[in-house]
Formats: C-alpha cells, sequence, structure tokens
C-alpha cells in the first residue's frame, strides 16, 4: 500500500538522521535530570518516595512540555521537506493519493516523536536504578505507574502535538510552521498552569499538554497517600482533556486534509490576480548587440567607511525583513498587547490593586535570563528563532552564493545580523514601554516617570535582550545547521535559566548572570547597580569574545567540515581580530578577577551546599552546649554609629546578664552576628576566652569568678559592619544611602547555643550525617517547649547617630535628638520591658502621627502612633493610624493592657508587602504603601485589616511568645488573624468582617489536599493564616466571643513572659476547653485536635404557607464527617453536631443573600435527616451552616432555593 | 603563456569532498584575459573550480592566482574585483530589481550614491530590465532573473568575472541575449564561462578547457582545436542495430539519431573507410572525441608514445 511505503520511507529516513537521537538523548538527559537533581532531594526530604506514580506522572509531563520546542523539526520536516528542499516536483506529481501523502507523513511523524519520547521512560529507569538512588526513597517497582503515564500523558500529548505542528508546517509549507506551533503549545501550557488554581474547570481544558492538572497534583491536591500510590488514570476533567483535544486535533487533520493541494507552492494558493507578470518573452524586445551604452566602469571603493555603510545597509535590510515578517513586530505588538492587559492582573498585593507606581511596573515588565518569567520566556523564544532567521535567510533564499562572493568582511556580516536582531529588541522594549505606560494611564493614580522608563528598559533590560541575542547568533553560527542550531540555543538557554537548580551558582559560570538590580522610589538602585554592571560588563566582554569567535567561523561558502572551517578561522585570524580579542579576554580577566576579588575574597562564596555545611557544622560542634546553663539577657544599652553613604556602622553595646538559672554558671556561650566583625567582649570580671569559633560564629568565655544564681554580669562588645563591594548574591540591602534597616538577630552576639541555626530540612540532615528530626519539633516534644529564639526580655537604650538629613528609629521612647559634628543623633530607651527582637531604621522618611489614649486609664495612658512613610503615598498612613487606634481601644480591652507608649509602623524600601511586627516598631514593606483598597473589586479594606493584625503581634507574639514548637503559628499568626476580625466588626462593622472572612476563605478554591496534621500542630501557612483564624472565630459563634476572648485573656495571664516552659497550642487548647460548654467540647476537638472536614448538602428545601401568614419549611439535609490524617488516610467519624440551620427572605437588590428569617443551631447527625421550620415570612433560600463555620470545601451545596410546596 | 598581469593561474589544484568524490585533481590553468570557456559535462567538477575561483571554497592543495592576488589568501582583495553568477541563485522575491541591485551595490563597495544611481541604471539598462526595475523579483522569469543576476555579477567592473552555466535555462533569444552581453565585457577582465553547451563556448571564447572527472581534459584555442581535427572526423549514415559493431572498430564519438537512422561520428586520422564520409569538423567534435579520449593533451601523448613504439 502507498501509505505504507510513505510512511516507511519518512520513519526510516528521519531514523538515520542524527538529530533525532539526538533529541532522544536529550529528552533521556532531561527526564533523568529533573529526577536526580530535583525530585530525588524532595524525596529525601520525606515528601514522597522518588518511584512514586506521581514522580513519574510529572516528570513525563514537564518533559512532554520541553519536548515541544525541541522535537519540533520531527513533524514540522515530515510536512515541509519535500517543498524546502524543491522536491515536490517530484512527489507532488506521482500518482499518490492525497490522503496516502499526508497520512503517511503524519503517522510517520506520530512514530518518530513517540519513539523519542520513549526517553522520558528510559531516562526516568536509568534515573531511579542506575544513578544510585538510595533504596530507602524507592517504593515497589510498578510497571502500571510507567505505563499510565506514557499511554495516557505522553502518547496522547505527543499525537496532539504533532497534529498541531503537522498541520501548520503542512498549510504554511514551512518547517517552521512547526516550531511556532511547538512554541504557541508550550506558551500555553506555562500560563495556564499559571493561572490554573483561579481558572477552574476550563483551565484543566485548555491546554492540550495537561501540564498544570499534573503538577498541580504533585503540588496542592494530593495527599501524600495519594501521591506514592494513586496511578494517573483516564477520569474526570483529565479523561474530558484527552477527547476534547483529540476531537480537536482530528478536526484540524481533517482541515489541513481539505485545504492542503498536491500542487506546487508558488501556483497553489492566493495568487493575487494580475499580480502575475506576463512572461517577459512576449515582449518583443530589440536586441541591443553592441549598440548599447559601454558597461558602467564604476569601480567600488573599500575601506572602513565603505565597511561601515555595508553594515548599516545590512543591518537595517536584515531588521526590515525580519521585522515586517508575521512573526515580526506584529506578533511583538501581540505580545506587548498582552503583556500590557496582564499588568492590572499582575500588579497586586493579596489581591488588592497597587497604585501603579513607575517603579512597581518596571519591576513586573522586566527579567533577567536567569528568571524564567513567562513572556520574558516567549521572547528569549522569539529571540533565538529571529537569529535562526537571520542567520539562515540568505541560504534559505538561495541569495547567500552572490552575496558571499561580495566584498563584505566577516565581521559585518556577524555584526549586522547582531545589529538586526538589537533593533528589533529595541522595538519589543519600546512596544513594552507604551504597553507599561498605557496601563499606568488605565489605571491611574500614578505619575510615569519616562526617565526611569529609559534607564530601566534601554538602559539594564536591553543589555539582557542583547546578551542572549549574541549568544542566539554565535550558536547558530557555530552550529550551522538550522535545527540543531535551535535546540542547541534552546538548551544553552535552559541551562541558563536553571543553573541554579542544577547546582551551578556562582554567576561567573552561568552566561549573562548578575545580581539583580532594584529600584524603588525610596532607596533608588541602591548598592545594586554597580555589581549588575561589574557582572555585565564581565558578560558583555565574553559575549564580544564569543562574537570574534562566531565571525572567524562564519560561513561563507559551502565549507561546513569542522576541519576546513577551523582551517578558515585560522586565515580569518588577523591582527585586528587578536587585537579584539586581546581586549575582550584582557576585559574577561579583569572584570572576572574583580568580581571574584569581591564574591570570593572580600566575602564568603557560600553556595547553598556550603550553607548547609556550615548549619551542619553549627549542629555537630556545639549542640552539645543546648543545655548548659547560660545567663538570661536582661538589659541592651548600645551606642550605634551609621554611616549610610559610606555604608558603615559601628556598635557599640552593653549587655546585662543575669544567673536566675538556679545553678553556678562558669561559662559563657556567645553566637556572634554573622557578616560583621565582632571585638571588644569583654566582661565587668576577669574571663578569658576559650574557644573563638568565628567560621562557625561561636565563642566560649570561661569566667574566673563563677556566677553565682542571681548574680548579674556585664558583657561589652563592638560590632563593625562595613559594606565591602558585593557577594555573589549582590551587595548587601541593609545599610543603604536612603533606608537602612538592620536588626540585632543577624548582627549582635547572641547568648548561649542557637537551635534555630541547624538545617531543619530531613534530606540534607541525612547527608550530613545529623540524627533525624522533624523540621519543626512536635508540640508533644516536652523539652522543645523551654526554646524559641529571642525570647528574651530586654530593657532597651541606644544613642543612634546618623547622616545629618535622615532619621533614625528604634525601639521605645525617643528621648532626644540633637546634632553634633554634623551629624544627627537619636535617644531611644523603652519604657517597659520589650521581647529581644529590634531593628534600626535610618532613612528620610515622611511621618504621620496619631494618639490613643485609653480610655479607662489616666492621661499617662497615652500611645503614640507614628507611621514612618515614603514621602507622597499619604493614603494608607491615614488608614493606619485610624485602624491602629481601633486596634488598641479593643485589644486593650479584650486581652490586656499595651505596655509601651508607641506604636510605629515604619517603611522599609522593597518590592514587597508585608509587614514584620516587632515589639513596638512594625517594620512594613514600600509596597504596602501602594496598595489601594478603593481600587479592590472585592470592596474590601485589607490595609486596615493587617494593620489590626500586625498590632495584634504585640500581644500574640511579643507578649506571648509561644515555644518554638509545632502550633506556635497557630499562637501567633492564628491569633492575630482571630484578634483583627473583633476590631473589624466592632469598629467597621458586621458587612466589613463578612468580607474579611470571604477574604480568608478565598484560598479555599485553590485545589489542595486534605491530607493536614490538626490545627494544634500547624506548621503551613494555609494552616496558620487562614484555617486557624476561621476555627477560632468558628467557635466564637458557638461559644459567644466574650467566652473565647476571656480564654484568650487568661492565656496571656497565665503565661508571663519570662516564663518556662513557653506556652504551646496546647496551652491555648486548655483554655479554650475551660470556655466551652461541654455541649460543645466536640466541636472543639473537631476543629483544633484533629483535621475534621464536614459534608453539608441541602437536598430539597420546600416551603408552604399556613393559615395564619406563617411559612412552614420542609429541609432534607444530608452531613457527614471526616478526619483525614497527615497521610491522606481518611476516616468516617459519627456526626452529632450542632449545625446552624438559616432561612433567608429573597436577597435586596445588591445583596447576595437576603435578611435571615430563621438562624438556629440543631443537632445534626451523619447521614440523611428531614426538618421542619416555621418562619414569619416568605423564604426564598435556606442554607445548612450558612455562615460557613464548620470546615466544608464544597459550600455551594450548602444551599438551596426555596421550592413552594402543594 | 604565461603570468598575465591580469590573468587568473590555477596551480595543480585538487579537491576532494567528505563522501569521497575527487572534484579536482590536480589542476593547472593559465587564463588570460577575454572569455574563457570551461567545458565539461555535468559532475566534471566546473563548479567546485568555480566557486573555489569564487573565494567560495577551498582547495585541499594548489593554488590560486587573479594576476597577483592569491585567492586563497586574499580573499577580500579578489572579492573586491570578482563578479559571480551562480550556476543556482535565489532572490528576494519581494524585493525589486532595483532594490536588491542598489543592495549589492553598497555590498560591492559602490557607496556614493549618485556613482551607483548611474551604474545600476546602467545596468538595468544593459540586461534590458529598465522596464521592469520596479517589479517584484518573485514575479519575473527564468531569463530574467538571469539577466538580473548578471547585472549584480558586472557590478564594480569586475577584473574577474565568473558565469557558472549561465544559459543551462534559457530559451534561444534569451541565450542570444545573454551571451551578447557577456562578449560586450572589457578586454582586461578574465570571463569564465562554465557550460556544458558546446556551442557557447564555440560563438564566444577564444581560450577553452574541457574537464571531466575532475581533470582537464584539453586546453586550447576552440578555432586552433577544431583546425587540428581538419580530415579526422568522418560520418556514416546507419542502422541503431549497427552501431555496437562500428564501435569496436571505430573510435565513435557521438551518434544523434537523424529522422529514424543514426549518424555516426568517428575519430579517425585515416579514412575508415565503408561508407563513411569526411565532415568539417566543429568545437561539438573536439569536445566529444577529447571526451572519449581520442584527442586532447593526454591523447597526444599517447599517439606521441607510440610513433616511438
Amino acid at each position: 500500500m502507498k501509505l505504507q511505503g510513505i510512511f516507511a520511507l519518512e520513519f526510516r529516513y528521519q531514523l538515520h538522521r542524527p538529530t533525532t537521537w539526538l533529541y532522544f538523548a536529550v529528552i533521556l538527559g532531561l527526564a533523568f535530570l529533573i529526577v536526580v537533581g530535583n525530585y530525588a532531594d524532595d524525596a529525601r526530604d520525606g515528601y514522597f518516595l522518588v518511584n512514586a506514580p506521581i514522580v513519574i506522572a510529572t516528570v513525563a509531563a514537564i518533559c512532554c512540555v520541553k519536548w515541544l520546542v525541541i522535537g519540533a523539526s520531527v513533524a514540522g520536516d515530515a510536512a515541509a521537506r519535500d517543498v524546502q528542499t524543491r522536491m515536490h516536483s517530484l512527489t507532488y506529481t506521482a500518482p499518490t493519493s492525497k490522503a496516502a501523502y499526508l497520512g503517511g507523513r503524519l503517522l510517520a511523524a506520530f512514530a518518530l516523536n513517540a519513539l523519542i519520547l520513549l526517553a522520558i521512560p528510559a531516562g526516568l529507569l536509568l534515573a531511579m536504578y542506575v544513578a544510585g538512588v538510595e533504596a530507602d526513597i524507592l517504593g515497589p517497582f510498578r510497571v502500571a505507574a510507567y505505563l499510565t503515564a506514557f499511554f495516557f500523558i505522553v502518547l496522547p500529548n505527543a499525537f496532539y502535538a504533532t497534529a498541531i505542528q503537522f498541520s501548520l508546517a503542512a498549510l504554511s509549507r514551512r518547517a517552521m510552521g512547526s516550531y511556532l506551533g511547538g512554541a504557541a503549545l508550550f506558551v500555553v501550557a506555562y500560563l495556564v498552569w499559571q493561572v490554573l488554581p483561579n481558572a477552574g474547570e476550563w483551565g484543566k481544558l485548555a491546554d492540550p499538554m495537561s501540564f498544570g492538572p499534573v503538577l498541580n497534583h504533585m503540588s496542592n491536591d494530593w495527599s501524600p497517600l495519594e501521591k506514592n500510590t494513586r496511578l494517573f488514570l483516564l477520569e474526570g476533567s483529565f479523561l474530558t482533556n484527552r477527547l476534547l483535544w483529540l476531537g480537536i486535533s482530528l478536526g484540524l487533520l481533517a482541515f489541513t486534509y481539505v485545504r492542503f493541494q498536491l500542487v506546487l507552492p508558488e501556483t497553489g494558493q492566493k495568487q493575487k490576480p494580475g499580480k502575475r507578470p506576463t512572461p517577459a518573452v512576449a515582449a518583443p524586445e530589440r536586441l541591443n548587440r553592441g549598440t548599447g551604452a559601454a558597461l558602467p566602469q564604476v569601480r567600488g571603493t573599500y575601506g572602513f567607511a565603505t565597511q561601515l555603510h555595508q553594515l548599516r545597509l545590512i543591518s537595517w535590510q536584515a531588521f526590515w525583513q525580519l521585522a515586517k515578517s508575521r512573526a515580526g513586530l506584529p506578533l511583538l505588538a501581540v505580545l506587548a498587547l498582552v503583556v500590557g492587559l496582564a499588568v492590572p492582573g499582575n500588579l497586586k498585593g493579596r489581591g488588592v490593586p497597587l497604585l501603579p507606581r513607575t517603579d512597581f511596573v518596571l519591576d513586573f515588565l522586566t527579567a533577567s535570563l536567569t528568571q524564567p518569567e513567562p513572556f520574558w520566556v516567549i521572547m528569549a523564544l522569539l529571540t533565538i528563532f529571529y537569529a535562526g532567521e537571520l542567520v539562515w535567510r540568505e541560504r534559505e533564499t538561495g541569495l547567500s552564493e552572490i552575496a558571499n562572493a561580495a566584498p563584505v568582511p566577516e565581521w559585518v556580516l556577524f555584526l549586522s545580523r547582531f545589529l538586526a536582531l538589537g533593533l528589533v529588541l529595541v522595538v519589543w522594549l519600546a512596544l513594552l514601554m507604551m504597553a507599561g505606560l498605557a496601563a499606568q494611564a488605565g489605571l491611574g493614580g500614578a505619575r510615569a516617570e519616562l526617565g526611569l522608563y529609559g534607564q530601566v528598559l534601554f538602559g539594564l533590560q536591553l543589555v539582557e535582550c542583547l546578551l542572549l541575542a549574541l549568544l542566539a547568533l554565535a550558536v547558530h553560527v557555530l552550529v550551522n545547521q538550522k535545527f540543531v542550531g535551535h535546540l542547541v540555543a534552546l538548551l544553552a538557554y535552559g541551562g541558563i535559566a536553571f543553573a541554579a537548580t542544577l547546582g551551578i551558582e556562582h554567576k561567573l559560570l552561568v552566561f549573562s548572570a548578575s545580581p539583580r538590580w532594584t529600584y524603588t522610589a525610596m532607596a533608588g538602585f541602591g548598592p545594586t547597580l554597580a555589581p549588575w554592571l561589574w557582572f555585565k560588563g564581565y558578560w558583555a566582554a565574553w559575549a564580544l569574545l564569543l562574537g570574534v569567535v562566531a565571525t572567524l567561523f562564519w560561513v561563507r561558502g559551502r565549507e561546513a567540515g569542522f576541519a576546513a572551517r577551523l582551517q578558515l578561522a585560522r586565515r580569518r585570524f588577523t591582527g585586528s581580530v587578536a587585537l579584539v580579542s586581546a581586549i575582550a579576554i584582557g576585559s574577561i580577566l579583569g572584570a572576572g578577577g574583580f568580581i571574584f576579588y569581591n564574591t570570593n575574597v572580600l566575602h564568603d562564596y557560600t553556595s547553598a551546599a556550603a550553607v548547609k555545611a556550615r548549619r551542619a557544622a553549627y549542629e555537630q560542634r556545639f549542640r552539645q552546649y543546648l543545655n548548659v546553663p547560660q545567663p538570661l539577657l536582661t538589659a541592651v544599652s548600645l551606642r550605634v554609629e551609621m554611616y549610610p553613604k559610606q555604608r558603615r556602622v559601628a556598635i557599640q553595646g552593653a549587655y546585662l546578664l543575669v544567673n536566675n538559672s538556679g545553678v553556678t554558671i562558669d561559662s559563657v556561650h556567645l553566637a556572634t552576628g554573622v557578616g560583621v566583625a565582632t571585638t571588644g567582649v569583654s566582661f565587668n570580671q576577669p574571663a578569658k576566652a576559650v574557644l573563638v569559633d568565628e567560621e562557625l560564629g561561636h565563642r566560649i568565655y570561661a569566667l574566673a569568678k563563677p556566677l553565682h544564681p542571681s548574680d548579674s554580669l556585664r558583657l561589652s562588645f563592638q560590632v563593625r559592619y562595613q559594606a565591602q563591594g558585593f557577594s555573589n548574591r549582590g551587595a548587601d540591602a541593609q545599610v543603604l544611602g536612603n533606608g537602612t534597616s538592620f536588626r540585632n538577630m543577624e548582627w549582635l552576639p547572641a547568648i548561649g547555643y542557637q537551635p534555630y541555626r541547624e538545617l531543619d530540612e530531613a534530606g540534607a540532615r541525612k547527608a550530613y550525617g545529623l540524627p533525624p528530626r522533624p523540621a519543626t519539633a512536635s508540640l508533644y516534644d516536652v523539652a522543645a517547649r523551654r526554646y524559641a529564639p529571642f525570647s528574651e526580655q530586654i530593657r532597651f537604650a541606644a544613642i543612634v547617630g546618623t547622616d545629618v538629613d535622615q532619621q533614625v528609629v528604634a525601639p521605645g521612647t525617643l528621648r532626644r535628638t540633637w546634632t553634633q559634628a554634623g551629624r544627627r543623633y537619636f535617644h531611644y530607651a523603652t519604657d517597659a520591658p520589650i521581647r529581644n527582637e529590634y531593628s534600626f531604621f535610618s532613612a528620610n522618611y515622611a511621618v504621620r502621627e496619631g494618639k490613643w489614649r485609653n480610655p479607662s486609664a489616666g492621661p499617662e495612658q497615652e500611645v503614640a502612633i507614628q507611621i514612618f512613610y515614603p514621602p507622597g503615598l499619604l493614603e494608607n498612613p491615614t488608614r493606619m493610624v485610624r485602624s491602629a487606634q481601633a486596634s488598641l481601644d479593643y485589644y486593650t480591652k479584650q486581652f490586656g493592657p499595651y505596655p509601651h507608649r508607641q506604636l510605629r509602623f515604619v517603611a522599609h524600601p522593597g518590592y514587597d508587602f508585608g509587614n514584620h511586627a516587632a515589639p513596638i516598631d512594625i517594620t512594613t514593606e514600600e509596597g504596602f504603601f501602594l496598595l489601594n483598597p478603593k481600587a479592590d473589586p472585592r470592596g474590601f479594606d485589607l490595609v486596615t485589616a493587617v494593620v489590626a493584625h500586625e498590632v495584634a503581634h504585640q500581644w500574640w507574639g511579643n507578649q506571648l511568645k509561644p515555644a518554638d514548637v509545632e502550633g506556635a503559628g497557630l499562637i501567633t499568626e492564628s491569633l492575630a488573624w482571630y484578634s483583627a476580625m473583633g476590631v473589624v466588626e466592632d469598629k467597621y462593622g458586621s458587612e466589613h468582617l463578612r468580607r474579611l472572612l470571604s477574604f480568608l476563605r478565598e484560598e479555599n478554591e485553590t485545589p489542595r489536599t486534605r491530607a493536614a496534621l490538626p490545627l494544634l500542630q500547624a506548621t503551613d501557612w494555609y494552616q496558620m493564616y487562614r484555617k486557624g483564624p476561621r476555627a477560632l472565630y468558628a467557635l466564637s459563634q458557638y461559644v459567644g466571643r466574650d467566652r473565647v476572648n476571656g480564654a484568650l485573656r487568661n492565656l496571656l495571664a497565665n503565661h508571663r513572659p519570662t516564663t518556662l516552659p513557653r506556652p504551646t497550642s496546647l496551652d491555648l487548647y486548655r483554655e479554650l476547653q475551660t470556655a466551652t460548654p461541654d455541649s460543645l467540647q466536640p466541636l472543639l476537638h473537631d476543629l483544633f485536635k484533629a483535621n475534621t472536614f464536614w459534608d453539608l448538602t441541602t437536598e430539597t428545601a420546600t416551603a408552604q404557607q399556613l393559615k395564619d401568614g406563617a411559612w412552614q419549611v420542609s429541609l432534607t439535609l444530608r452531613a457527614n464527617k471526616l478526619a483525614v490524617d497527615s497521610a491522606g488516610t481518611e476516616t468516617k467519624r459519627p456526626m452529632k453536631d450542632w449545625v446552624e440551620i438559616g432561612v433567608f427572605a429573597p436577597a435586596e437588590e445588591g445583596e447576595q443573600i437576603g435578611k435571615p428569617l430563621y438562624l438556629q443551631k440543631h443537632l445534626i447527625k451523619s447521614g440523611k435527616q428531614t426538618l421542619l421550620l416555621t418562619v414569619p415570612d416568605k423564604p426564598a433560600k435556606v442554607g445548612f451552616d450558612p455562615h460557613q463555620l464548620l470546615v466544608d470545601w464544597n459550600t455551594i451545596d450548602n444551599y438551596k432555593v426555596v421550592q413552594p410546596r402543594n | 603563456m604565461g603570468n598575465h598581469p591580469f590573468g587568473l593561474t590555477i596551480r595543480n589544484v585538487s579537491k576532494r569532498y567528505a563522501n569521497g568524490v575527487q572534484a579536482l585533481n590536480n589542476i593547472s590553468l593559465d587564463i588570460p584575459p577575454g572569455m574563457y570557456g570551461l567545458l565539461g559535462p555535468n559532475g566534471a567538477g566546473k563548479s567546485t573550480l568555480m566557486r573555489t575561483l569564487a573565494t567560495l571554497q577551498e582547495p585541499d592543495e594548489g593554488q590560486l592566482f587573479l594576476g597577483d592576488l592569491d585567492v586563497v589568501n586574499q580573499k577580500e582583495a579578489v572579492r573586491q574585483t570578482l563578479g559571480y553568477l551562480p550556476q543556482e541563485f535565489g532572490v528576494y522575491p519581494k524585493a525589486s530589481a532595483e532594490e536588491l541591485l542598489d543592495y549589492f551595490a553598497v555590498l560591492k563597495g559602490i557607496t556614493n550614491r549618485t556613482l551607483r544611481r548611474a551604474t545600476t541604471e546602467a545596468l538595468l539598462k544593459q540586461t534590458n530590465l529598465w522596464d521592469k526595475r520596479k517589479q517584484k523579483l518573485g514575479g519575473y522569469s527564468g531569463g530574467m532573473r538571469q539577466r538580473f543576476g548578471v547585472a549584480v555579477a558586472l557590478l564594480g567592473n569586475p577584473r574577474l568575472l565568473i558565469v557558472d552555466e549561465p544559459t543551462a535555462g534559457l530559451d534561444p533569444a534569451e541565450r542570444v541575449r545573454f551571451l551578447n552581453l557577456l562578449s560586450e565585457l572589457g578586454e582586461n577582465s578574465v570571463v569564465i564561462l562554465s557550460t556544458h553547451i558546446v556551442e557557447d563556448v564555440a560563438e564566444l571564447c577564444t581560450n577553452m578547457a574541457i574537464i571531466n572527472k575532475g581533470q582537464i581534459l584539453l586546453e586550447a584555442q576552440p578555432l586552433a582545436a577544431v583546425a587540428a581535427l581538419k580530415g579526422r572526423i568522418w560520418r556514416k549514415l546507419t542502422d541503431k542495430n549497427a552501431l555496437p559493431a562500428l564501435e569496436r572498430e571505430h573510435q565513435v564519438i557521438s551518434a544523434k539519431l537523424l529522422s529514424g537512422r543514426t549518424m555516426v561520428r568517428v575519430y579517425s586520422p585515416e579514412r575508415p573507410g565503408n561508407g563513411f564520409e569526411p565532415v568539417e569538423p566543429d568545437l561539438e567534435d573536439a569536445y566529444f572525441s577529447t571526451m572519449t579520449g581520442c584527442f586532447g593533451q593526454t591523447s597526444q601523448q599517447q599517439k606521441a608514445e607510440g610513433i616511438v613504439l
């Protein structure tokens, strides 16, 4: 049969091509590396077995998506090779049917792709059974895991991709069509994955590769048990996806079959009528035999000026050809438009729109090559594609022999391509700038800073773009085979983007890598620009060298063999080339040397592995001192000199240490700060340093005279910090020209062994021979309850000097401020003890002040509220003062007094939005001041709520400091949010509270596994910040807010800051138990002590009007309760719980739900049950647990519209 | 012939491709200014030699000189006086002849705008493309495209013009026009015309070489070569099936079908007898005699040896 013959010929042809096997090798390597470099480590940390079905499925999905761009030439070649090699005049005229021709070629491409993708299971098997993976992270070998992944994920993906790529290539008659198709699928896969958590069902269908859904099972919504055991089967939306795309693929193939014509491309399609010239022969031409003018005698002039002229012309010509192609400017304009439209959605903090200040917009618009941000990945792919076109265009048109014989030097030929590509990139950046400006104008509320756009886009971002452009061009020139060139360039880009993951961290080793610059209005570029420039200069020198090499190897004829090209390159290596190379090499050595001096001599170059090794060594050497009795830090007195411009800080400190251990202490252990020099350590009695480990930061001083119980000791020290150039991560961002801040935790000595410096990850602990332990100490580990980092209560005083135009913020009352010798000094002292965590700030702030007076206390109980904010952003400071006042009001009433006389929010420069609540002074990231709650479509003021949350930390976390064990976050974060709810409710009304609750529920819409530890052992973000607060709120709705708050008040009173052992979530639970009536004890247990899920459904709801005008409502309810453990095992629990039932009147205009006609708790059992209620007015809707107090992830079926009953 | 100041000297040039084909085998030629024909069958090595002369390929061994320029080591200088029309070439289909010619004029170093305009205008007129200069090259016929190629090759008044099989796809009228154009080239330029069409050489070239399987079989002036064959070419009209027998007995150099019968031409210093009649030799006879090995440098040598014997 003909189809068989065509299939066999194509299959054999491509099978014998080295590229086919190159693709196989690359995919194999990729699968291998993903397992060995990534999932094996996760498996060692105990997340899953390394050969769990989910790992196999995930690796398959990732490799499939990468294959889209790597192996696109297979389908493209099968579809378009005949036209491109001009063989179509033979094949098209052969007596073959279109079906056999297309079918044979398509099936061959599919078979070849399937063969290439067999590299995935091969790579997986190699990684798991040959690479030396330990047996204890391997589960039993299950062939079904490989088969399901290959036949349900890989093979369908291969078919859809082949069909799409083949169709595009066949219809465009260019193999490049296949590449563009592959790249588009690649981009779709990543984009859909990014938006998937919020996209719901359509997102799972939109991506033919099913990339996002597979990865989400891995990261979110499968429990550990499911990850290890569940096979990837064709079910649910995955099956729908497979069928949908099978249909679309077949439809596309049918369309291709109809549209494709076995005729010559020049005559086949859309030839504009009348455009075709009449053959020249038709015109009887006079033979100008010698009668015409003599041939022109003009000769060319040669020299540098001519070469520049040629450079300009060729660059412009190449640029213009690229720009006007469909994949040129039109595509870039569309991409810029998409980016512009994406700005509003991305310019948000916690879902709150930001004022579109230029620095934040630019942070979104830019990315370095080492950060694979979605649209920059597209840009990188396009750059590689453009480079291929520029290098190959002349050869593909057949013009190369004429052009190459022209007297144009190679450097002009190469440089003109680079300039053309550079020009395209400049246009792209201009489009991007327009997108940014348009987005800013559309959003409103911030001024567009054109100068900053220019600096950032055409100064900084352009360099990133040009470096990749040069790399891509050089690769294409050197490889000299278009598709392999694309592949090598892609691999090079992948290597750059994922170098850190592969363990190559030093930026001197990763092409184009540099520390990232930052620019915010508050701190400007700060010290980030200098290291950036050095690194980029270094890489630009490399790029120059690369350009020279590419010029030397520029192909100018038919000499494609390596030896011939080498010989030619040698011949081209003239004096000027040598000079340029020497300059490049000199710059590489010079800049590289300077960088190395900075990163490795001035700074300890510590890779991630070295950091781990250091932590491990610290534990191994010094953990023996964990329980050695140590004196307690009780007072801190500092003299700080900051020199922001010189980026230098000098600190003289004195600690007052008291022996309250009950035994005599003969030595003091000092944990010194990192990145600073600690000197002059002395005691007010003779002491000898018996151990000084500068590298690990541990010292032991033997006291000449032992310290008896209750005796005290004075420790003096000096700490010096001087920013030294830059490290591999860039310049230190602690001491800045404007916006300095540093903490005691990093710089100042701490007393005793510091468990927080230990290594936590299970895999790493094992690798360094440390005994296994959970990452966070168990709630039931009694010994661990004595420790919490930096939990001492101290009296604090400091005199701080800084530049005369800056303001210093430190904890306590500002006693005095003065100017001396051109510097400004501030004297701060606390009025009440604070926890041993404090920061110093120095910047040019604007200040917004407010006061709060305790209504039930005297006038001395006045608290000054100060917001130190970046000048120009007044709106949020006003909100913050109001919220802080309301918070102080509520918390002092509910939980106990606020011990300090100030409460401050201090801005810290940066792109973040978070806050950190140290005692008195709360650090607020610059982005927080840009949040614009007025524009929030949720009608919700997150700024006010977050401020209330941070103020609550002055109680939860600063007064009540929990032990560093599981569930600590329940005491700090959950209680802070729960407290903030009270503020919001009392001060801003229940509607505001409803919106806050709904904000806290948003996270539930993200699919996630139900497997978790009970709340009392909470360690993850979701439990601490979202589930915990709602559980506390639910309890307050059942037992009453006052009783819960009373329990919290007792908790605070019973655990004063210095008492040991430190409080845990069990203490909180005990207080809540005391406050909860017996009938609700089971609920308390279910909320906190078990990971409980309710499944509440209203099956039917009918109503009938009674004779007296009231309505009788009849409900059928179904209820179930489950407990899920941390592995994901689900256990049914008998239910006998009080659940709220609500009946609601019709909703008013603009409301979601009407006024409640009935709201009562009923005792609900497991299973189906019916209820009869009587309500005064006509009911519209009923809700089973309408306020969603119980944990039920599917709340839609809780509600039912009431049907009239006959 | 000696080393002419503007002539082309090729010395012991060899080239073997990676696939083992010996494209050029120790070739030496002296090419004086004027038209020079390089005649040979397809695959003889003509294009390899042409591309080597056009600086697009490197010989494995040997040297090539244009005047005193070393073609291998002074490529840039050679390109400045080179015009090259490859056997096959494409164009940017969306560019007009005028635009693309202007582009190439800059590549050829004509940077002065006025001069360039004058040059391109003259060349477009010369190649009869002036009326079609605004038309997109994608719509050009084969002959027009070929003439456009000539215009490009003639830019900058080259001292070395290499035209590789230029008449291959041309209709007779185009071909005539094309050859006329070539013949107008300056006397100081070396014009190398590679072709497998004997008439091209016969009509135009003052010197020629016949090349096959990478070797030069004959280096001669066409008229002299034809004259040397005088009295040695005989023809006979015969049946097709008599051909094998004739081939055994005689040096058959060509056999053409002529209205159902076969016209056989043989090479023979004496009258071969039985039905053969003498014919006036033409260049085609010289070509075929050379190809079949009865005429040319090697065969003359053999003959000399034969006389000794």
